[in-house]
């Protein structure tokens, strides 16, 4: 009847890929982007209606030509499969979709009817044979909706962020946090060093300015924090007393652990948290410095998981102090490994292996200042660190503020190319940090088992390589020195960490990261695992979105006793191929409104102490910048063949 | 100072003017329902759309209450196409609602006349009204929510929404009792008339959606004895008044009030001033 064809994000294809949702078969997608017709039996009328009712459904109810207009072109189709509308109900439908499009207050009301439009300028012929031949309910495919945003798309543990920047924008930071906290137990957290994948892909920069994102989290994680009476997830849901005599064990108190904890706590498990160091937090304790995520929020956070119920035991490592067989013994029904990745990648020069006192790798100068282990921490006047991603930066800034005179950064490519947060980088410049560009390390040079300096050479930039940066090609005889009492290898974290995972049952790459399936199972029956030990060194939101699938899959294991592949992670997929962001939209509407702007502590005072860098939000400044938000929720509805009834 | 052309006048906004405020400045109309001088723009009513265009922006329909003017805009307040889509919108409005004198006035504007007395309103485009809130005139502005959040500082309004829909905002109007004053800002702003105050005797009720939403005692006057505000107002009022003003103030209404002052000032102000205004 239909012939396949696909009209997505302004292009036409004639022959569309196949679409798979989960291990089904799409047959037919409808939502912002267009129409996929991939089965050519679908009727393209009963798909509008059910897609009609999706958008109804889903529409918030502010706006008039949203909420009553979703009501009435939902009625429209349906009297016009019953055969029961008027004479001219196409144009009629087309009046009221494109008064809908036009005039809609947020994206949801704009882009959902526009696929009708486009159905009644390319398709009429169509609609009306079908109207004529009628429509017979043939019920032969199930129809599901689905609800996102790019930001939530690109948002890894996918939290609403239209939504909650909604409810800021009416004033109810309460609700606000709620919708937070939902998925993520750590919002003071991520709300200050979140690398915001979110704000890449924010529509309103396309117009002028992405949404200041990470800075209204924290905004209301910070107002919750003040008026704590107000915080309404803090008591746990009451659960079945089987659950409640479940022990689970989780190793490692770092972002994965804790998300999982707070999430396993609340369904009524007894967990119980093996931390190795004597502060949790893993890397957001001891792998970012105080100036960028005070202590204090960090703890009361976790003491809020605490408050659920989870305890915290410290100095115990897996593998050194305990083993997986120990925790089965003692009666633990389920592991979660999240200890992360404290390791570091040699940088593989001259000089590199000889002991010297001032040659240190990023993340642990990072990790005993940050544990107040100054003694361990080698002095002097001038720092050189290498490497251009965020634990470098981290390093020449920290390097500064426990004494340093002078903090060098070395770094091959540019400061374009320069893996680290721009904002941060540009904060680091203001803090007087000096940057060599196009120079990479040589030699370290040392004398009487102490490091004098640093060899370095002039790099040139070539071909593009695989990861889309230049290959840097370094230019002979170009060798100069750089005297350093310190030197700080910041070049990344991968590397060898196995060497603290005596994990018997379980399988490890080669380069030391934890195996596991798509259901965060390892190859070790009821050990899950997630975070950086799985992915290598990540961001901190990713290890979050770990913690907390896996807490969710341990229940269903523990209760069902099978772990299934979730919707949500089969919609993710689904959402992805769908390319919820596109960056060559044009947007027709006033720009001109710039972010609001972050407040600082002045350059040249913070860097000499540990005081928060940013400051957060007034109620005004967060209301105004929540404004900003055009909301764009999209609306998507795909069509699967039902399974004959057996 | 911004230079803009509305309607081919040029136009210069003042300081912080929106769009909407310079064209009705310079007397051009632009139709509103949820917009409020005092509270500002909100933009859910989406009568006030404009066609603008311009060196900041692309040729576009936008809401021109909280459209800032630039330098050069160009914005076009009753296009054809503009005219239509208001009709459109205020239909879908009439078919969401019950349909008040105040709407039925801007659909008479606008050129509905579609009028069956029945207080509803159903047409060939819009169907009928289906259920749930819809009996009522309530557009859902969210005006009365504003004022009694932002101006007055009492919270008692906010949008509801009934069962589970989870992606829903707003379905309905309703009211937090308990800290509700009685002082009817609500019921002033409102543009379509779903809240109203009756006072009877010594008590005053407000009446949401034909439903009388709560019931607050009003004070009685110390001077006339007459019944004329609630407790929780006249609290709320001395909250916000310097505590030093605060003592000796008494439970006056306006008339007494105004009766009682007026004779205490006069002679106050030089005949000078009077002259002047001559």
């Amino acid at each position: 009847m239909n012939r396949p064809f696909s009209f997505w994000n302004n292009s036409l294809n004639e022959t569309p890929a196949e679409l798979q949702h989960g291990d089904k078969k799409v047959s037919a997608v409808i939502g912002w982007g267009g129409l996929q017709i991939l089965d050519d039996n679908i009727n393209l009328l009963e798909l509008c209606h059910e897609y009609c009712k999706a958008v109804e459904g889903f529409s918030c109810g502010q706006c008039i030509p949203c909420r009553v207009g979703s009501r009435v072109l939902t009625d429209l189709v349906g009297r016009i499969i019953k055969g029961t509308d008027g004479k001219n109900s196409l144009h009629i439908l087309r009046e009221i979709a494109e008064t809908m499009s036009l005039t809609s207050m947020c994206e949801l009301g704009r882009s959902s009817p526009r696929v009708i439009l486009y159905l009644i300028e390319h398709h009429e012929e169509k609609l009306k044979q079908q109207k004529k031949t009628g429509v017979q309910q043939s019920g032969a495919y199930a129809y599901h909706s689905l609800k996102t945003a790019p930001c939530i798309q690109a948002c890894p543990i996918h939290l609403d962020i239209p939504k909650y920047i909604e409810e800021i924008r009416l004033g109810n930071f309460e609700g606000s946090l709620a919708t937070i906290k939902e998925r993520l137990p750590l919002p003071g957290v991520v709300g200050r060093v979140c690398v915001r994948p979110c704000e890449f892909h924010c529509r309103r920069g396309l117009v002028d300015e992405p949404l200041q994102i990470k800075h209204l989290k924290r905004f209301v994680a910070d107002h919750g924090r003040l008026h704590p009476a107000s915080d309404s997830v803090a008591a746990p849901k009451k659960k079945s007393s089987e659950r409640k005599k479940t022990k689970i064990a989780i190793i490692g108190s770092g972002p994965a652990g804790l998300t999982a904890a707070h999430f396993l706590a609340g369904k009524g498990y007894l967990v119980t948290i093996f931390e190795m160091l004597p502060e949790p937090g893993g890397m957001a304790a001891v792998g970012i410095p105080d100036y960028r995520l005070p202590r204090t929020i960090l703890r009361d956070e976790i003491a809020g998981i605490e408050n659920r119920g989870v305890t915290i035991v410290y100095g115990k490592a897996l593998g050194a102090t305990f083993t997986l067989d120990d925790l089965i013994s003692e009666g633990f029904r389920a592991v979660f490994i999240g200890m992360g990745c404290h390791c570091h990648k040699n940088m593989g020069i001259a000089g590199e292996d000889k002991g010297y006192y001032g040659y240190v790798p990023g993340v642990y100068f990072l990790r005993n200042i940050n544990l107040g282990l100054l003694d361990e921490v080698p002095k002097g006047r001038k720092i050189v660190v290498v490497g251009g991603g965020n634990v470098a930066i981290d390093c020449v800034r920290i390097a500064l503020r426990i004494g340093f005179e002078e903090a060098h950064l070395v770094y091959r490519r540019t400061r374009k190319e320069m893996p680290a947060d721009a904002v941060e980088v540009a904060d680091a410049e203001a803090e007087g940090v000096q940057f060599h560009f196009l120079t990479a390390p040589k030699k370290i040079l040392g004398k009487d088992k102490k490091v004098k300096g640093i060899e370095c050479l002039k790099i040139e930039l070539g071909e593009t390589d695989a990861s889309g940066r230049c290959r840097p090609v370094e230019v002979a005889g170009s060798e100069f020195t750089v005297d350093a009492d310190v030197v700080v290898a910041a070049i990344g974290q991968e590397g060898d960490f196995a060497c603290f995972c005596n994990l018997p049952g379980v399988e490890v790459t080669e380069k030391g990261a934890i195996v596991i399936n798509e259901n965060f199972m390892t190859t070790r029956e009821a050990v899950f695992s997630g975070g950086d030990c799985v992915t290598g060194p990540d961001v901190l939101i990713r290890a979050c979105a770990h913690g907390r699938l896996s807490a969710m899959k341990i229940d269903h294991y523990l209760t069902q006793g099978e772990v299934p592949v979730f919707d949500e992670q089969k919609d993710e997929r689904f959402l992805a191929k769908l390319k919820v962001y596109d960056p060559h939209e044009t947007i027709a509407i006033p720009g001109g409104l710039k972010r609001m702007p972050i407040r600082h502590e002045p350059p040249l005072e913070r860097c000499r102490d540990f005081r928060e860098v940013d400051h957060g939000y007034t109620n005004g400044e967060a209301v105004t910048e929540a404004n900003r938000c055009l909301r764009c929720y999209r609306v998507v509805l795909y069509a699967c063949r039902k399974e004959p009834a057996s | 100072m911004t230079t803009l052309t509305i309607d081919g006048q040029t136009l210069v906004a003042g300081p912080g003017q929106t769009v909407l405020e310079t064209a009705r400045a310079a007397g051009i109309a632009i139709p509103t329902l949820c917009y409020h001088h005092a509270l500002g723009p909100y933009g859910t009513c989406r009568l006030c759309i404009v066609e603008a265009g311009g060196p900041s922006l692309s040729h576009t329909i936008t809401t021109s209450c909280n459209l800032m003017p630039a330098d050069g805009l160009i914005v076009e307040t009753a296009t054809p196409r503009i005219q239509a889509l208001r009709k459109t919108i205020l239909e879908l409005m009439l078919s969401g609602t019950k349909k008040t004198p105040e709407l039925r006035c801007r659909a008479g504007a606008a050129g509905i006349t579609n009028s069956n007395n029945t207080g509803t309103h159903t047409s060939a485009r819009t169907g009928r009204i289906s259920a749930g809130t819809s009996t009522d005139p309530c557009i859902l502005c969210g005006l009365c929510i504003r004022v009694c959040r932002d101006t007055i500082k009492a919270n008692a309004l906010s949008f509801s929404v009934s069962g589970t829909g989870r992606h829903k905002v707003a379905e309905m109007v309703a009211m937090t009792k308990e800290r509700c004053i009685g002082c009817g800002t609500c019921a002033a702003v409102c543009p379509v008339g779903a809240i109203h105050l009756e006072d009877r005797g010594a008590l005053r009720r407000i009446v949401l959606y034909g439903k009388t939403a709560n019931k607050l005692p009003l004070v009685r006057c110390d001077l006339c004895s007459r019944p004329f505000t609630t407790e929780q107002f006249i609290l709320s009022v001395l909250s916000r008044v310097d505590h030093t003003l605060r003592a000796g103030i008494g439970h006056i209404c306006p008339d007494c009030g105004r009766g009682r002052f007026a004779t205490a000032l006069t002679g106050q102000f030089p005949p000078a001033d009077r002259q002047e205004i001559q």
